[in-house]
């Protein structure tokens, strides 16, 4: 090949370079391009950006509020969860009236924390323990729950809560407390303990234990990971105020809350969130109250509805109608005595009412009035008044 | 108030129906305008066994004790042909004599129930005193209870409905007053020997009281 005699001289080597150069990288930078061109744009559903939004950005008021990824999953408007979450709550339940009146005028996240989403770091649910796993409190957790301040409405002996956990959980039942004339006090225990010590129950069911405020409060004896298994224990006012049937279906529901999430914390707390509304409807139930200038000392019932009393599988409530009359007899003997009390007094009334009516009938004549007739049609007597017909 | 013959609507005054002529001498000029006497239950047609008679008897006595002046007769019959049970009814009530325990009972007072098993026909009538107690819906009423026993052919229980079912009515129209001492004291007494087939003794027949003169130990 000529080379024109005005051409710059190209020199050889750099010609050769930059053909070497083009000739390795030409083929990868073709490559590169298509596989850029093959590239979707990185794609998250949304439970993964919520998660990602949520681990990014810094808890608000130490995780108390709702954070960025919380607050975009929540819903808009704190009715809209409750709307969605408790269709059947009272109307008059103003939850974003009763939030407006806390103290730093911030509501209370703590239906925005409810979370379907299991998150890695928290325990998820697992199989329900078995009777030969459960183990009762030791004397020390006992002892600490019973020296355990009078005035906090989450008792924890054991550490099963974390201390972001317990905070809101204490946050949300003081609110509680502040609100509802039936406080709620709630201990926590591990998954595998259980209280069957009868002498440990009562000390910790006792009057002077569970009062918040100076009102009785009602006690939640709680198990994480076993909401099945929560005991809940009310004042005898309460406890007297509604039906069993009332009682049965609000711990059902509780349970049923419980469940509807894995995360064990999320159990516990979806477990308060709808025993408080619960509580507030007994509350609607409740007599008067009615100021005393010395007040009574109250006790704390028995157990009134135990969804699990130990038993390795959920608990199920089956109505059996005959089984009242089993589990019931003293009440059922009352009613059966009430019935022939009342069934006698009735024939009793009924025979003297009788015997009032033939002596009655036997002293008494009845006497028409008098009426002054004009004769009619000629008779002296009748006038023919009356009535025919044939069969 | 409506004639019994006719049925025409008549005025409280009327002497005659103005429709039909209808009257009490009309009804006289066929049966007579003599009295007659009448028991208060007279079964003519033989249509109430006797112990039916003797239940119904009790209750007409029971039923006179509450009301002292009022009075059902009971007629049971056949008809003459040309009357209807309510005229009847009105001319036993004007010309009639009943034998009930108190003759003093006056005959305004009264009711005649007449009952014609053969023409399966009953009607009632009522003297001047109970037109007001006893109306025609009231009168109807009780005889739809009467029919439904008497087209079962129960007899007894249509005339025991009738004396039940008048004395709520009278009941409830008269005023309670105490009766005297002794019905009090004796209420199942029956009143009246004849009821039980007993005939009272005349006058002559009767034991003398010994009087102080022919007693014997009399000094």
């Amino acid at each position: 090949m000529s080379r024109h005699p005005y051409d710059p001289p190209v020199p050889s080597a750099l010609v050769l370079t930059m053909g070497l150069l083009l000739a390795v990288f030409h083929p990868l930078a073709t490559a590169q391009d298509l596989e850029d061109a093959d590239l979707t744009l990185p794609e998250w559903d949304a439970s993964e950006w919520r998660q990602q939004a949520i681990e990014a950005a810094p808890p608000l008021a130490g995780g108390l509020l709702p954070s960025l990824g919380e607050a975009a999953a929540a819903p808009a408007t704190v009715n809209d969860e409750l709307q969605l979450r408790f269709q059947d709550a009272p109307p008059q339940f103003d939850i974003e009236a009763l939030s407006a009146q806390l103290s730093d005028g911030r509501a209370i996240p703590w239906f925005a924390a409810v979370d379907d989403a299991p998150a890695a770091a928290s325990a998820t649910q697992s199989e329900p323990a078995l009777a030969i796993e459960l183990r009762d409190l030791t004397p020390e957790a006992v002892e600490t729950i019973l020296q355990w301040p009078k005035n906090d409405p989450l008792v924890d002996p054991t550490a099963e809560l974390s201390e972001m956990e317990a905070d809101e959980l204490r946050r949300f039942l003081g609110y509680h407390a502040t609100q509802a004339r039936l406080p709620l006090r709630a201990i926590v225990t591990g998954k595998n303990h259980q209280l069957k010590d009868p002498a440990a129950l009562t000390a910790i069911t006792s009057a002077e234990t569970n009062q918040l405020g100076g009102k009785p409060a009602a006690l939640l004896i709680y198990p994480m990971g076993e909401p099945w298994r929560a005991r809940l224990f009310l004042p005898p006012t309460a406890l007297h105020a509604v039906s069993q049937p009332f009682l049965r279906e609000a711990v059902e529901d509780c349970v049923a809350a419980a469940r509807r999430t894995t995360r064990v914390e999320s159990q516990l707390h979806d477990y308060l969130v709808q025993l408080s509304v619960r509580l507030f409807w007994i509350e609607k139930h409740l007599p008067p109250v009615v100021q005393s200038a010395s007040p009574e000392p109250i006790e704390i019932a028995p157990p009134l509805a135990e969804v699990g009393s130990g038993d390795e599988r959920p608990a199920t409530v089956t109505f059996v109608p005959w089984n009242f009359l089993v589990t019931q007899w003293r009440t059922a003997l009352a009613w059966v005595i009430g019935l022939l009390a009342a069934a006698g007094i009735l024939m009793w009334a009924i025979s003297v009412r009788r015997r009032s009516r033939a002596r009655h009938l036997r002293t008494h004549v009845w006497m028409l009035p008098e009426v002054d007739s004009t004769p009619r049609l000629g008779g002296a007597f009748s006038g023919g008044a009356g009535f025919q017909t044939s069969w | 108030m409506k004639c019994p013959h006719c049925q025409s609507l008549l005025a409280a005054n009327t002497a005659r129906c103005p429709g039909c002529g209808f009257c009490e001498q009309a009804l006289s000029s066929y049966l007579g305008d003599q009295w007659v006497r009448l028991e208060r239950l007279t079964d003519r047609a033989h249509a109430l066994p006797m112990a039916d008679s003797q239940r119904l008897l009790h209750q007409m006595d029971a039923f006179e004790r509450q009301f002292p002046q009022v009075f059902l007769a009971i007629y049971i019959g056949s008809l003459p042909p040309l009357l209807n049970p309510v005229e009847l009814g009105m001319w036993l009530l004007n010309h009639g004599a009943f034998s009930t325990h108190q003759f003093a009972k006056r005959n305004e007072y009264g009711m005649v129930c007449t009952l014609d098993p053969a023409a399966q026909r009953f009607g009632f009538a009522v003297g001047y005193a109970l037109e007001k107690v006893l109306p025609e819906p009231t009168l109807e009423r009780i005889s739809l209870e009467m029919k439904e026993h008497l087209a079962q052919g129960h007899l007894a229980a249509a005339l025991e409905g009738l004396l039940a079912r008048l004395e709520r009515i009278y009941r409830r129209h008269g005023q309670p007053q105490s009766a005297q001492l002794e019905e009090a004291i004796l209420p199942g007494r029956a009143g009246n020997p004849r009821d039980f087939g007993l005939t009272p003794l005349r006058q002559g027949h009767q034991s003398k009281a010994p009087t102080e003169t022919s007693s014997p130990h009399h000094s």
